[in-house]
């Protein structure tokens, strides 16, 4: 998984531990218990998976080049029965015609293909490139979006600490959903206790999404927030064995 | 450097780079200018991309016209400059022609082209329909329209509907092999049959246009067509040639390895395949590294005999093979001797590919492993040729940790150090520096302003831990006004700006009266055990993030940069202990001996475990830290009992 990757440690002399440990080693994540999942192109769900909703990555909007959809599933996915989310992870956010051409088609043949389409969800590190811009960005894309299909965004962990609320309220008008992520590579983030008491008063609905095999221990508020909408597993490729 | 723990892209890139030796990149290149990540010694494969060929900003921006369908929106420029560029349109052709762009694959009406009469107006509009079939699934429709194109008279129709048939097969090869995900179901659900009429159509287009405007397309695709039917020797084969003849100064190589990773080097069997195929040594040199990743195991996935069998195949790349087997032996942890011979000393170049750079940091470490006594002479004579970016502070680094474990850090930070990499410089500020190397760095206009904002923030964070009250009511003068207060301890090795304001203006105070902290520490300067003092300082590490703060931890091992004595004296005094010891002096003011009770067993809720201890690194320093539960009821009871009136006593109805 390449996905936020991890930074290139030529002589490993360098380390960065922040936060403390967990006082007991709490439960790993089980995809199979949980109702909706994220899917990487190139994973295959285990056979007889019974995610109700599934947020398929589409494809990326890169840095390189014009901004275009690089699409990174072959074909058209067809999954009755369960909620199809459509994500595109973006690295830039000065997406052109084209690009909203291509992302609005694919929602319209995933329609087509017979899925129940809840809508588009950007996967964009906002935390460190700033929430302003961001915010006009998502407002724009709101308004091209048909009014059927609902908007999600994700969200990294210290954005609630750190963004700025004003700008976090405005986003309560644009965008339908924040899936708030827990981890980096393929483990959970330490202290991840510590980022939801900062969410106490989060005005927007959000789901958590947690990393297969991660270490979760769910904190004790999520259960009696407001917006609180449940758990989306991101589910990893098949680790290399030992050779 | 050329490493296991790298990124394989990167691997690919550096392998690429010292095949075709290429200029610096420009010495002030920023990696990426939202990611620190670690200065240039260490970076991510976005990061190093982008200080080669680095994007324009993209942060805002891009259209604000409505929406319009997918095929209208792309590719339209082509075919707009070609049919201004066609000398057999007539002006009113041109235009109906460019509106009838914009409908072909999108609109479902009846083409509106009655006034398109001249021959070179029905080879455009012929090449629309067929494209208007081909944006529709309509294959044999889209065929047929570009089949009867190929010899039109405009070159660039008869170009295009030559291309398109491979378009065609491709798609129509796919079509099958998608499963219910949308992802590929494999080669053996392909349709064959398509698959070889797109290959055959690629062998076709570039005979006729051996240098056309599709032919890097078609050669790309060519590997995508041997990817299809599954052909992984015929892949290996391009990548391999491709690896070899790109050159690494292009953003083509970039480019190059994204693909060999995604298509090659992520399958399981990759390292088999490449094996396998047994003439791909630039390959197999990467696949190799891939295999050497530290997993946390013991033992390295690469062991010396399979290298060995290897070696025939490295006969063209000696240095290569050299390499793979130094890194082989460092990161197994073997005998460094045995890498001093493999590799011999060159560090006294004008310039070093990435590959000759590798094999002297590595001849460097292994100077390092056996203490040698010229180990800093031969990194500073590295130093004399190294590119300024990626090269120049791995050696700085080599330098820094010999220095380290010289017990010379002053050295490190006198003036005209050869030590400029502020990424290095940082992690030493934060963990062994003295206070008189911070107050120096941090007033030495010639360093960047981040590392100077670290400087202050280590000097001031540790005077206040480690009880040096009067050094911090002095050294508050090197905080700058306007110095950031909000930006967070989140993590203060690598975020951007360095909250060093907090120690001026912050939250003092949520109930229990406390004034700014440079009155604190300056009652603590003259009484350090001043009871309200010492809860005021608790107050202000709780409510502004100190908790489970910490400054840059270095790694246990002792080559790790920041790992050694640490040059600021003291022991750091966490809240816990603050409350202990106003709770130990029984003669202490009621309500500050309630406050300091209540604290106490706060510290525990609601998990059970002290929070006030600090961070902790184990489970047994986690443990170590804990008061037994009877000693946490007892504090509970004793401020119930003794002092019962109390505002602390009458809100807190458990213990944890």
């Amino acid at each position: 998984m390449k996905r936020r990757a991890a930074v290139a440690l030529a002589l490993s002399l360098l380390t960065g531990c922040e936060a403390e440990p967990q006082p007991t080693t709490p439960p790993a994540v089980q995809a199979a218990k949980y109702d909706a999942i994220y899917v990487w192109p190139g994973v295959r769900p285990a056979a007889g998976s019974a995610a109700k909703t599934v947020y398929l990555l589409d494809g990326e909007v890169r840095r390189e080049g014009a901004a275009r959809l690089e699409r990174l599933r072959m074909g058209v996915p067809k999954l009755p029965g369960r909620t199809v989310w459509l994500v595109v992870r973006a690295e830039r956010l000065d997406w052109n015609e084209a690009t909203y051409a291509a992302i609005l088609a694919d929602l319209a043949r995933w329609e087509d293909a017979g899925n129940a389409v809840a809508g588009l969800q950007v996967d964009f590190d906002a935390a460190t490139r700033g929430i302003e811009g961001y915010a006009r960005f998502l407002q724009g894309l709101r308004e091209r979006l048909p009014g059927r299909w609902k908007l999600s965004i994700t969200g990294l962990m210290d954005w609630s600490a750190h963004g700025d609320p004003q700008a976090l309220a405005g986003l309560a008008e644009t965008i339908d959903e924040v899936v708030v992520q827990t981890y980096q590579a393929r483990t959970t983030i330490p202290g991840y206790e510590q980022y939801f008491a900062r969410m106490e008063r989060f005005p927007i609905p959000f789901r958590v999404a947690l990393v297969e095999g991660g270490a979760w221990q769910a904190p004790p508020m999520l259960a009696h927030h407001p917006m609180f909408r449940g758990y989306v597993v991101f589910l990893l490729g098949p680790t290399k064995p030992k050779t | 450097m050329i490493s296991p723990g790298n990124d394989t892209r990167i691997n690919l890139l550096l392998l690429m780079q010292s095949l075709h030796p290429m200029g610096d990149p420009p010495a002030n290149a920023r990696p990426d200018r939202w990611d620190r990540q670690f200065g240039q010694t260490f970076m991510s494969w976005g990061g190093m991309r982008e200080a080669y060929w680095p994007q324009a900003d993209q942060s805002e921006g891009g259209s604000d016209e409505g929406p319009t369908c997918e095929p209208a929106a792309s590719g339209g420029p082509a075919f707009l400059e070609a049919i201004s560029a066609e000398q057999g349109l007539s002006s009113n052709e041109r235009a109906v022609l460019s509106e009838l762009r914009a409908k072909a694959g999108c609109s479902d009406e009846p083409w509106d082209d009655a006034a398109i009469s001249s021959k070179a107006g029905r080879e455009y509009l012929g090449y629309l329909k067929a494209a208007d079939a081909f944006h529709k699934n309509d294959w044999s429709g889209a065929s047929q329209g570009f089949n009867a194109l190929t010899r039109a008279k405009s070159a660039w129709v008869a170009e295009t509907a030559r291309y398109m048939p491979v378009r065609i097969g491709l798609r129509m090869a796919i079509a099958t092999a998608v499963d219910e995900w949308g992802d590929f179901a494999g080669s053996e659900k392909i349709d064959k049959p398509s698959l070889e009429s797109a290959s055959a159509a690629i062998d076709d287009y570039l005979k006729a246009y051996p240098k056309g405007r599709y032919a890097a397309s078609a050669e790309g695709l060519k590997r995508r067509v041997a990817w299809l039917r599954g052909d992984m020797s015929a892949l290996v084969q391009r990548y391999e040639a491709l690896l070899a003849s790109t050159p690494g100064s292009s953003e083509a190589a970039a480019n190059l390895a994204e693909e060999i990773d995604n298509k090659l080097l992520e399958r399981q069997d990759a390292a088999a395949l490449i094996a396998a195929h047994g003439k791909a040594p630039l390959l197999l040199a990467v696949a190799d590294f891939k295999q050497m990743r530290p997993t946390g195991d013991d033992a390295i996935g690469l062991s010396a005999t399979d290298l060995a069998a290897q070696k025939a195949q490295f006969s063209a790349y000696p240095e290569l093979y050299g390499l793979i087997e130094a890194s082989r032996i460092t990161y197994a942890g073997s005998d460094a001797k045995a890498v001093l011979a493999l590799v011999p000393d060159a560090a006294r170049q004008p310039h070093y590919t990435p590959l000759a750079f590798s094999r002297q940091t590595l001849r460097g470490m292994a100077l390092g492993k056996l203490r040698d006594p010229n180990e800093a002479g031969f990194w500073r004579e590295l130093l004399g040729g190294a590119s300024p970016v990626y090269q120049r502070p791995l050696a700085e680094l080599g330098l820094a940790v010999r220095w380290q474990r010289d017990r010379r850090i002053e050295q490190i930070f006198a003036p005209g150090s050869p030590i400029t990499d502020p990424t290095i410089r940082e992690i030493l500020l934060q963990t062994v520096a003295t206070p008189a190397i911070l107050r120096a760095d941090a007033a030495n206009t010639a360093r960047p302003a981040h590392e100077r904002d670290v400087a202050r923030f280590a000097l001031l964070y540790k005077d206040l831990t480690r009880g040096a009250y009067a050094d911090f009511t002095r050294d508050l003068a090197l905080v700058p006004a306007g110095a950031n207060t909000d930006a967070g301890l989140w993590n203060i090795a690598q975020q951007e700006a360095i909250p060093v304001g907090l120690f001026r203006k912050a939250r003092w105070s949520d109930g229990f009266a406390c004034s700014a902290i440079a009155e604190t520490a300056a009652t603590l300067a003259r009484a350090p055990a001043d009871h309200r003092a010492r809860l005021c300082l608790g107050d202000f590490y709780r409510l502004n993030g100190f908790d489970s703060f910490t400054l840059f931890t270095p790694d246990g091992n002792q080559m790790a940069l920041g790992n050694g004595p640490d040059g600021f004296p003291g022991k750091t005094m966490a809240r816990a202990a603050l409350y202990d010891a106003v709770i130990a002096d029984r003669a202490a003011a009621p309500d500050l001996r309630a406050y300091a009770l209540y604290r106490a067993v706060m510290c525990y809720a609601p998990s059970g475990y002290n929070g006030c201890s600090g961070p902790a690194w184990t489970m047994a320093e986690v443990d170590a830290a804990q008061a037994p539960v009877a000693a946490r009821k007892a504090w509970f009871t004793e401020l119930k009992q003794r002092y019962p009136g109390s505002r602390w006593a009458k809100s807190l109805r458990y213990y944890w």
